[in-house]
């Protein structure tokens, strides 16, 4: 059984806002918290259908939008293939969107890191890892091996990055380059983030 | 021998405009006034060039481009 969230326009000349299971029936937010699961609620729909309970019916529908990579569902999937899969570097990548609450992290050499504006923000085309692929950096060298960093100055100065869901960004593994290993995760925020998503840098050990 | 230019506030604003190679670093073309042209030149945070050959005045300096995105292994 599939379902979709959008608001329909009722017969009544209401509009309201729900979930349409299978494309059939429509159950309104307000009545969803009496159900703890889904068959449940599904079994509940059919048999107001067939009691012919409601004479209310649907004269149109308009879906909520949501990127297939804000679906839990999508995600797992994603997350089960990158692990089956030779990715390929973030510039190479199809652009895809953060999901909410996604942290980000940047290893920089400065504290004045040139992309991160006056106003907490990044720059367009700005590459930063993921936090979770930051726990395994604990110095500033780790930092140069794990994301084949150029510069060979300790890049201790770790920035925060907390960007609003459905940022666009590429994905990808960094590869081996300039004499380092790589292996780490990188993205690349194609249109940078907005104002007041950066905080830092935290300073850690640079060797 | 390689030698290393601080660029100014002027390049500065231009390069944090252009996309990076990576983490901290941008490739480059650095053009010359005289239309010579200083080729696959590394730029750290945007400040740092890294020159491949001796050190050249930011006054001759005509205009800084991006190199397509690629790592030297």
């Amino acid at each position: 059984m599939g379902y979709q969230i959008g608001v329909v326009r009722l017969n009544t000349g209401k509009n309201e806002h729900g979930i349409i299971l299978n494309g059939t029936y429509f159950v309104p937010s307000t009545e969803l918290a009496g159900f703890s699961a889904l068959s449940q609620l599904v079994e509940e729909a059919q048999a107001t259908v067939r009691a012919s309970k409601s004479s209310v019916t649907i004269e149109g529908a308009a879906l909520d939008s949501r990127p297939a990579a804000s679906l839990r569902r999508v995600k797992r999937i994603h997350s089960l293939s990158a692990a089956n899969e030779k990715q390929a570097a973030a510039k190479d990548a199809e652009v895809t969107l953060t999901l909410r609450n996604e942290i980000f992290k940047r290893f920089s050499a400065y504290e004045n890191d040139f992309r991160v504006t006056e106003k907490r923000g990044l720059v367009p085309n700005t590459y930063a890892t993921t936090a979770e692929d930051a726990l395994n950096v604990k110095t500033g060298m780790e930092a140069i091996a794990r994301y084949a960093l150029e510069s060979k100055k300790s890049a201790n100065k770790v920035f925060t990055i907390s960007p609003p869901e459905n940022t666009r960004l590429q994905r990808g593994v960094v590869e081996p380059a300039y004499g380092e290993p790589g292996g780490g995760l990188e993205v690349i925020f194609v249109d940078g983030t907005p104002d007041y998503t950066v905080t830092g840098p935290e300073i850690i050990a640079e060797k | 021998m390689s030698a290393e230019l601080e660029l100014s506030g002027k390049w500065r604003q231009h390069l944090q405009r252009l996309p990076e190679s990576a983490m901290g670093s941008q490739h480059v073309d650095i053009i010359l006034n005289t239309g010579q042209i200083i080729e696959n030149v590394t730029v750290f945070n945007g400040r740092y060039a890294q020159l491949p050959t001796g050190l050249i005045e930011e006054e001759s300096i005509s205009d800084i481009v991006i190199r397509e995105n690629h790592k030297e292994g």
